[in-house]
């Protein structure tokens, strides 16, 4: 049985696995040997770094989707803004900016009801085809063929679009229902230009990958794709000359936030948007010249909201004095690690300053908003809460308290949240943190607000009018219990005369008046406060100027600095340039 | 013969109820397919696309439907071999990110396993042979102090300072950025480097607990009378110690080999997830936290199907090593 071959076969396998492993040794050791320098030597590694770099976090293995109606997956990630671009750009950034992009001009006629759009000329689809009126009409009535396609709204029954029609080769004349001011600046502001000689012809636009993208865009070719990383190339067609300036952008894949900051501080990613706590030591140190954070506080207020519909919460006092019971700069400095400002009771200091013009409306939006524990047990035993010994008795004698379920992930607001609760037990309310494990516990029963409190933030439209109408107008009502994620409005509140104001603001198109109307909304916002702002929610951007410079940064704000989001990663991505560059630039 | 009929009816049931199970497990944990998808987004983008929650909701609808029809449904895709489509990645098929994914996680499990196995009972091996020696003395205690750290704190170790303060490894991804993947020479080395991190990190976590599984059982066999007419026969040392020795104790390490296969994948996850290696422990994770049902159900049946496999070729290595088992 024992024969010798067999023997001499096995001590052979023992010296062979010796050998193996050996070699393993030697050839990690030579194969990693060009790496190392890799971190220093500027001309070699430039050259390899010909792209543009971002990455995301938490992201799944790739898969290959370019359906501009798609969001949320990493192949999207440049879809709207890389590939299809929008008519025009509205956005908050550097104080108000527009840019005019497909549409090269809009004139409204005598009673603003009828929007005449003049197209750009000389644009061309990336596969040559010519970009006409034909393409616009036919992306903002998509809605017809099918209704995932209907961004403008048009087969909603609250829509305000009469009708859309071509007239001449680039002229779109849009008729309105009614006068419209949002009209330009939020419903034309997230339409992004199809080709209708490619998505007419999809037969179901939900199971559509879009496997070769044809767009207007600056990248619009996929020179590769793979499970971790995708290259977008520069559009050869391109309508700005000169543009893009980069020759091609690299999504990489990041399995979490952890390996998202290796990539960056290793220098293999440019530009990521995950929050980096304590940026300036775990990120900018590590190459002051060339790395930079930027955090956009140009953004909308997160906010404790209360369903308005239970009591005691549907008391204004309430709502108010939980408002002056809450540290603000205490929040923001040890919650928020300093880099999100504290708001006022308003909440719009950091987006739409200039739209808070009256003087005596700022000052009881800064009244409302300072830590006053004394104030706030004045204004609630004057409205008939009481207190047995330390605790709060509402005017039905019933003790208040409630719980504020947060992901546990999410450390900074587990730690704000940690601050507010001691501040309202403070004032006598029995309140607490509730931890969730993940999205699935907490979404659906925070959207709908059976939570009762949620620490959450309205949608981000380009004019202050949507952060009034989604939290105070009859139609974004939502009855409480039910799942408010499509309108915003997760306080259920809303307000007749509000909506009689944000009526008239609609159908005003003179800023003038509009900001007559918004100063009468901001007074009955203080008066009623639906919401509690309390911290701006900054937008993370972290970018390296050591390949590439002219990002969007405070000392040229041109666009909000976020690579996915449209319209003005548009903007972004073909101002962008090559080359490193030493730099000097603020974080916010 | 009876022997393996008996193991194949076993494997029968057993898969039977890897795939039940697979199919309650990922329901029962809360959540659902939309959740999972409206995580990825925020709420601008929420608010930008006001029908997309009805649109989906729609298509993902059947996935809400009772247990016993979905489990029906779910066992006639499973033996017709189509997965359905996963609902993170809509529309895109289970079966070709399985596929993509896959064999990027055979191969680093596969070889970082197997090197663990032959590293670790090949020392235990020599340790038993020659106890309190210098292999004994060092190797010993150096692999199991390894073995007690849970695999992704051993990871996270030797990405921070092989990878990242000394730059001798790569610290992300399956293959370099720059490379498009194919039967070339550039992607075969950049993998390779690649791999080279993660895959030492399971040898030396797992080898541990092979040396001392097999150092215990070969220090018995040792002392075995036919071990002392080995060497009363005058066979040389070293073949006594393989031939003799080493092949009567493998019996009980080849059996945890399979055993121990299972463990393997839960360590696969971790590695995966420190190194943003894009297997199928990766996707998994992801899969698992999206609550995209079939893309869960598809991997977790991978790899009930990967230990069951191995368990089969274990039974049949026991055939040609034991005789005993053959009569049987």
């Amino acid at each position: 049985m024992r024969s010798p071959d067999r023997s001499a076969r096995s001590t052979l396998r023992v010296g062979g696995l010796a050998a193996a492993l050996a070699l393993l040794v030697a050839l990690a050791v030579q194969a990693s040997a060009p790496a190392a320098p890799l971190a220093t030597s500027g001309a070699t590694a430039a050259a390899a770094h010909k792209c543009l770099v971002a990455t995301g976090s938490g992201d799944p293995t790739f898969v290959r989707n370019f359906n501009p109606y798609v969001q949320g997956l990493p192949s999207t990630t440049f879809v709207r803004g890389g590939m299809y671009e929008p008519l025009s750009i509205v956005t908050p950034a550097g104080g108000g900016r527009t840019y005019m992009w497909l549409a090269q001009k809009y004139s409204w006629s005598k009673d603003g009801k009828t929007l005449t759009i003049a197209v750009r000329k000389g644009v061309q689809w990336s596969d040559g085809k010519p970009f006409t009126a034909a393409d616009v009409v036919y992306t903002l009535t998509a809605g017809t063929q099918d209704k995932t396609m209907d961004i403008s709204g048009l087969t909603r029954p609250d829509t305000n679009i009469a009708a859309v029609s071509q007239k001449g080769r680039y002229t779109v004349v849009v008729k309105l229902k009614q006068r419209d001011s949002q009209f330009i600046p939020v419903t034309l502001n997230g339409i992004f230009v199809v080709p209708k000689h490619i998505f007419s012809k999809v037969a179901d636009i939900n199971k559509f990958t879009n496997p070769k993208p044809v767009g207007t865009g600056p990248f619009t070719r996929v020179t590769r794709f793979s499970s971790q990383d995708f290259v977008l190339s520069k559009n050869t067609r391109y309508w700005q000359k000169g543009k893009p300036k980069i020759a091609c952008v690299e999504y990489i894949q990041a399995s979490s936030n952890d390996a998202a900051l290796l990539q960056i501080v290793s220098g293999q990613a440019d530009w990521t948007h995950n929050f980096v706590p304590n940026v300036e030591k775990a990120y900018i140190a590590k190459d002051p010249k060339h790395y930079h954070a930027f955090y956009d506080i140009a953004a909308y207020p997160i906010s404790l909201m209360f369903d308005t519909q239970q009591y005691p919460y549907s008391l204004v006092p309430f709502r108010q004095a939980v408002s002056m019971a809450i540290d603000r700069d205490k929040v923001s400095k040890l919650g928020e690690y300093g880099y999100a400002p504290p708001t006022d009771a308003i909440g719009l200091s950091g987006l739409f300053k200039s739209w808070i013009s009256d003087a005596s409306v700022r000052a009881e939006a800064k009244r409302l908003a300072t830590y006053n524990v004394a104030a706030a047990k004045k204004l609630l035993t004057d409205n008939g809460f009481k207190y047995k010994g330390n605790d709060l008795l509402d005017p039905k004698g019933n003790p208040v308290s409630f719980q504020v379920h947060v992901i546990s992930g999410w450390s900074d607001w587990v730690a704000s949240l940690q601050i507010i609760t001691k501040n309202l037990q403070d004032i006598g309310i029995d309140a607490s943190v509730k931890l969730e494990p993940g999205w699935g516990e907490w979404f659906p029963n925070a959207t709908s607000t059976k939570f009762v409190t949620l620490l959450w933030q309205t949608a981000s439209w380009a004019s202050p009018y949507g952060f009034f109408y989604n939290n105070m107008h009859h139609n974004t009502f939502v009855p409480s219990g039910e799942d408010a994620v499509n309108t915003g409005n997760f306080a259920h509140f809303w307000n007749q005369s509000a909506t009689t104001l944000l009526d008239q603001w609609k159908a005003s198109l003179d800023t003038a008046q509009q900001k007559k109307i918004a100063t009468s909304l901001q007074k009955l916002w203080l008066q009623q406060l639906p919401v509690i702002p309390l911290f701006i929610g900054p937008q993370w951007s972290t970018y390296s100027t050591k390949y590439f410079h002219c990002f969007s940064n405070p000392n040229n704000f041109y666009a909000q600095p976020i690579f996915n989001n449209f319209p003005d990663n548009t903007v972004s991505l073909v101002t962008i340039c090559p080359g490193g560059s030493v730099e000097k630039a603020p974080l916010q | 013969m009876r022997f393996l009929l008996r193991r194949l009816g076993f494997y029968a049931i057993a898969l039977w109820g890897a795939i039940t199970l697979n199919f309650l497990l990922p329901r029962l944990a809360p959540g659902s397919p939309l959740d999972g998808l409206m995580s990825r987004l925020s709420p601008s983008q929420l608010a930008a696309n006001p029908h997309m929650v009805d649109n989906l909701r729609a298509y993902l609808g059947v996935q809400k439907q009772p247990l016993l029809p979905a489990y029906w449904g779910y066992l006639k895709q499973v033996f017709s071999g189509d997965f359905g489509i996963s609902t993170s990645n809509f529309p895109t098929p289970v079966s070709e990110i399985v596929g993509r994914t896959l064999p990027y996680s055979i191969a680093l499990v596969g070889v970082g396993f197997v090197l663990a196995f032959l590293l670790g009972t090949g020392i235990g091996m020599i340790a038993a042979w020659r106890r309190g020696g210098i292999v004994d003395s060092i190797a010993t205690p150096a692999l199991i102090s390894f073995g007690a750290f849970p695999a992704f704190f051993t990871a996270l170790l030797a990405v921070y300072f092989l990878g990242l303060k000394a730059g001798w490894f790569p610290i992300q991804h399956a293959y370099g950025t720059g490379i498009t993947p194919g039967p070339n020479w550039t992607y075969a080395k950049s993998a390779f480097h690649h791999g080279v991190l993660p895959v030492l990190i399971i040898v030396f976590v797992f080898a541990g607990g092979w040396l001392l599984n097999m150092r215990n059982v070969m220090i018995n066999t040792v002392e075995e009378d036919y071990i002392a007419l080995a060497n009363a026969k005058g066979l040389r040392d070293r073949r006594v110690m393989t031939m003799y020795a080493g092949r009567n104790a493998i019996l009980p390490p080849l059996t945890g080999f399979a055993s121990q296969f299972g463990a393997a994948v839960g360590g696969l996850v971790f590695i995966e997830f420190v190194f943003s290696y894009p297997g199928v422990g990766l996707t998994l994770q992801q899969a698992a936290l999206g609550s995209d049902y079939p893309l869960t159900q598809a991997l977790l049946l991978v790899f009930s199907v990967c230990v069951l496999v191995a368990n089969l070729i274990m039974d049949l290595l026991y055939v040609v090593l034991d005789p005993r088992v053959r009569t049987a």
